[in-house]
C-alpha cells in the first residue's frame, strides 16, 4: 500500500484528497460481499482510516450509533433497504443523523434517483461507479458537510477571482486591472461548481448533474459535450483574464480521465 | 319516429273523421227521405199509378224546401259550393211518366254503395261542374222506390267542417306537445349520457398518458353504458397491474444485471492495474468497453421500462430543440459546424426526459457525421396540423441497407468495429414509437434527415 502511494504523482489531485480523507470513517452498507470488499478496499487506499462493512439494514442501524463521516449504502438490499435504513438513521437522531449519505444503487432510474434524494441520500450513485467518480463524490461530500459545519459568508476568493455568489458574477482584480468577467449562466455555474470544490477534483458527471440542470438524463457523449464546453470556456477566461501568465493557463485543467479542477491561485502574486 | 306518429295519427284521425261526416251526411238524407215517404203516404192524391211528370216536379220543390228547412242547419247550396261546407241536399226524382226532376248527375253517376251506412245509401263523388262549379263534392245519397217512383235524397258531405278541423287541431296540438316533451326527455337523457360517456373517455385520456387515478363513474344513466364502464374500468385496473408489475419487474432485473456488470467492472478494473504485459491491458480495456457497451444497451432498455416514463406532460419540441442546439453548440463549433433551429411554438404530450434523449441522439447524429463547414438544420412545425420534428444533416447520407433495417445495419457496423451513423436510432425510434410518432429517414441530398412526426 505505501509503495502503491508513494508512486502516485504528487501533483495527483486524486492523491491530494488523502489529507481529506485521513482519519475518515465510513460506514458500508452492500450485500454483495465481492463489491463490498472492493469497495472497502478503495476507500482505505485512498486514506480513508476505516469502513464498517454491513451487510443488513439492520445491521447498519446498529452500527450508526458510532460516529462515521459518511454513509454509503446500497438501495437494494434484503430486509431493511438502503432507503429505508437511511430515514431511520436520519430520524434516530444519533451521531449519523447528520452525516453525509451517498446512495450506490443498482437501480439507476431517474425515479429511483429522486426517491433516494427525496429520502434523505445527498447523492446518488448508479453502478457500476468507478473509483474516480466514488472518490470525487465522497470528497466532495465531505466538503459540504464542513461548509455545514462552519458556513463562510460572503465571496470566495481564489487569487485574483472573487467569486460572488449573491451577485451570480466572477470579479478578477490584478494589478491595476479590476473587471468582471463576462460569462454566460452554464458557464458561471461551471465556474462556480469548479471553484467552490478548492482545488479538489470534480468529475465530469458531477459538473453535469450540478450544472446542465434542465437535462434529466446523461447523454452517452456528455464527456465530449462538457470538453467543448470547457474549451470554450478555457479561451473565454483566457482572453478576460489575460493578466495572468500563460504558465498558468488554462485555468481549469483536467485531473485523471474524468475529472476537472480550477487551478489554486491563492499563492498567486501577481 | 315521432313525425311518422304524428302523421299516422292525423291520417286515423282524417278518416274517423271523413266517416263521421258520411255518416251524418246519411243520417240527413234518411231523414229527408222518410219525410218524402210520409209525405207521399199523407197526399193521397198522390198514388202510384197516377204519378206524372208534374207530380215528379211538385216533389222536387217540395223535397228543396224540406232540406233548405230552417231547422235544418244545413247551408245553402251556393254556401257549400263557395265553402266547401257540406249539408245542402240534393235530389233527384222520376216518374214513370214524363221528364224526371232535380239532379241528373244522381242517376248518371252510381257512386259506391255503403251497406255500413243504411239501405240503399251510396257515396257519390261528383266532379267539378256537375253541381259545384269550382269544386268537386262528396255526396250521401239514399236510393230508393216508393212506389213508381225512383227517388234519390241526397246530402254534401262537409269535408272542411268545423268538427275535422277541431279534431285535426287538437290531434296536432297534441303531436306538438308530444314532440316537445319528447324532445325535452331526449336532450335530458342525451345530456346525461353525454356527460357519462365523456366521464368514461377522460379516464382512458388520462390512462393514456400514464395517470391511473380516475376510474369511469359506474352510472345507471343506459344498462349498455354501465356494462362499458364496467368493462372499461376492468381493463384500465388490469393496465395498471401490468404497469406496476413492468416497472416492479425492471427494478429488479436492473439489480440483478447491475450487480455481477458492478463487480465484473471492478474485476477487470484491478486486472488492467495488476497487468504486466501491454496486451493484457489492452484486453482488459477492450473487455471494459463491451461492458460499458452492454450497461448502455440494459440502460437504454430499462430507460423505456422506467415507471417515470409512464407520466406524459406537455413538452415544447421547438424549446427542446432550441436546447438541444445550445447543448451542441460548442460540440459542433469545434468540428466547424453550424446549428440551426428553425422552429415555432409546437407542443406534444409526452416523458421530458424520453423526448429529451431522442432529440440529442439525433443532433448527436448529425453533428458527428457532418463535413467540416455542414449545416445541421433542426426543424419543429406542423405539418398538417400534426407536431413534426427533424434534424437534417449534410453528412454521407445513410446506408441504403440502413433505411430498410436500420437494427441489422447497426449490428453489422457494431460487429465491423465501425460506428454507424444509425447507432442511436433504434433507441431513438423506441422512444418515438413509445409516444405515438413514427421516425422516418430520407435523402437530403447532402444528407439525411430524420423526422419525427407526432400524432397528436
Amino acid at each position: 500500500m505505501d509503495g502503491e502511494a508513494a508512486g502516485i504523482d504528487g501533483d495527483d489531485p486524486f492523491a491530494q484528497l488523502r489529507e481529506v480523507f485521513a482519519g475518515r470513517r465510513a460506514l458500508l452498507l452492500e450485500d454483495d460481499p465481492a463489491l463490498s470488499e472492493h469497495v472497502a478496499e478503495r476507500l482505505l487506499r485512498a486514506g480513508f482510516e476505516a469502513v464498517e462493512r454491513v451487510e443488513s439494514g439492520e445491521a447498519a442501524i446498529a452500527a450508526a450509533t458510532a460516529p462515521f463521516d459518511v454513509l454509503i449504502l446500497d438501495r437494494l438490499t434484503a430486509g431493511l433497504d438502503g432507503l429505508e435504513t437511511l430515514k431511520r438513521v436520519r430520524v434516530g437522531g444519533g451521531p449519523c443523523a447528520d452525516a453525509p449519505a451517498l446512495m450506490l444503487t443498482a437501480l439507476g432510474g431517474e425515479r429511483q434517483k429522486v426517491e433516494g434524494l427525496l429520502g434523505g441520500a445527498d447523492d446518488y450513485l448508479s453502478k457500476p461507479v468507478g473509483d474516480e467518480e466514488l472518490l470525487a463524490r465522497i470528497a466532495a461530500q465531505l466538503r459540504r458537510a464542513a461548509r455545514r459545519a462552519a458556513p463562510v459568508s460572503g465571496d470566495l476568493v481564489n487569487g485574483p477571482f472573487r467569486l460572488s455568489f449573491g451577485a451570480r458574477t466572477l470579479k478578477f482584480d490584478a494589478a491595476g486591472a479590476s473587471r468582471l468577467i463576462d460569462l454566460s449562466p452554464l458557464e458561471f455555474a461551471i465556474v462556480c461548481e469548479l471553484m467552490t470544490a478548492r482545488g479538489q477534483p470534480v468529475t465530469k458527471t458531477m459538473l453535469w448533474d450540478r450544472c446542465w440542470v434542465e437535462w434529466r438524463f446523461l447523454p452517452d457523449n456528455f464527456v465530449n459535450i462538457i470538453d467543448a464546453r470547457i474549451s470554450a470556456l478555457r479561451r473565454r477566461l483566457k482572453e478576460q483574464a489575460s493578466e495572468l501568465g500563460d504558465d498558468l493557463h488554462p485555468l481549469i485543467v483536467s485531473a485523471r480521465s474524468q475529472s476537472l479542477i480550477f487551478r489554486d491561485l491563492s499563492v498567486w502574486t501577481g | 319516429m315521432a313525425a311518422v306518429a304524428l302523421t299516422g295519427s292525423l291520417m286515423a284521425t282524417s278518416t274517423a273523421v271523413r266517416m263521421d261526416q258520411r255518416e251524418k251526411a246519411a243520417l240527413a238524407a234518411l231523414n229527408d227521405y222518410s219525410s218524402m215517404a210520409s209525405k207521399l203516404g199523407g197526399e193521397s192524391s198522390l198514388t202510384a199509378a197516377s204519378i206524372t211528370e208534374a207530380d215528379a216536379a211538385y216533389l222536387s220543390g217540395w223535397l228543396s224546401a224540406c232540406q233548405a228547412g230552417p231547422t235544418r242547419e244545413a247551408g245553402s247550396l251556393a254556401e257549400t259550393c263557395r265553402t266547401g261546407q257540406g249539408g245542402a241536399g240534393v235530389r233527384f226524382i222520376r216518374a214513370p211518366v214524363g221528364k224526371p226532376a232535380g239532379l241528373a248527375a244522381l242517376e248518371t253517376v252510381r257512386g259506391e254503395r255503403v251497406p255500413r251506412l243504411g239501405d240503399g245509401v251510396y257515396v257519390v263523388q261528383l266532379e267539378r261542374g256537375m253541381l259545384c262549379p269550382s269544386r268537386a263534392v262528396e255526396v250521401v245519397v239514399v236510393r230508393q222506390s216508393v212506389g213508381a217512383l225512383d227517388i234519390a235524397v241526397g246530402r254534401v258531405v262537409d269535408r272542411s267542417g268545423q268538427a275535422w278541423g277541431w279534431a285535426v287541431a287538437a290531434v296536432a296540438a297534441a303531436g306538438v306537445l308530444l314532440l316537445a316533451f319528447g324532445l325535452t326527455a331526449a336532450t335530458f337523457a342525451r345530456r346525461r349520457l353525454t356527460s357519462a360517456v365523456a366521464d368514461v373517455s377522460r379516464a382512458l385520456d388520462l390512462a393514456s398518458v400514464g395517470d391511473f387515478s380516475v376510474r369511469a363513474p359506474e352510472t345507471a344513466v343506459a344498462p349498455e353504458l354501465t356494462e362499458l364502464t364496467g368493462q372499461v374500468n376492468l381493463t384500465l385496473d388490469r393496465l395498471e397491474e401490468l404497469l406496476s408489475w413492468l416497472r416492479d419487474s425492471a427494478d429488479q432485473l436492473a439489480h440483478d444485471f447491475r450487480t455481477p456488470l458492478a463487480r465484473a467492472s471492478a474485476r477487470l478494473d484491478r486486472l488492467k492495474e495488476a497487468s504486466t504485459t501491454p496486451e493484457a491491458r489492452a484486453l482488459a480495456e477492450e473487455a471494459r468497453a463491451d461492458l460499458t457497451r452492454l450497461t448502455r444497451a440494459m440502460n437504454e432498455a430499462m430507460t423505456l421500462r422506467d415507471g417515470e416514463a409512464w407520466v406524459f406532460e406537455t413538452v415544447r419540441l421547438d424549446r427542446l430543440a432550441a436546447s438541444a442546439a445550445e447543448l451542441y453548440q460548442p460540440l459542433a463549433e469545434e468540428r466547424g459546424v453550424v446549428i440551426r433551429v428553425e422552429a415555432s411554438p409546437v407542443s406534444v404530450l409526452g416523458v421530458r426526459s424520453l423526448l429529451q434523449r431522442a432529440v440529442t441522439n439525433l443532433v448527436d447524429n448529425a453533428v458527428k457525421f457532418s463535413p467540416e463547414g455542414g449545416v445541421v438544420t433542426l426543424s419543429v412545425r406542423r405539418d398538417d396540423g400534426k407536431p413534426a420534428l427533424s434534424v437534417a444533416d449534410q453528412g454521407p447520407g445513410l446506408d441504403p441497407e440502413l433505411l430498410d433495417d436500420p437494427a441489422r445495419a447497426v449490428s453489422r457496423a457494431a460487429d465491423e468495429g465501425r460506428e454507424s451513423h444509425g447507432m442511436g436510432l433504434a433507441f431513438v425510434r423506441a422512444i418515438l414509437k413509445r409516444h405515438g410518432a413514427a421516425m422516418t429517414i430520407d435523402d437530403a441530398r447532402p444528407g439525411a434527415v430524420v423526422t419525427a412526426r407526432f400524432s397528436r
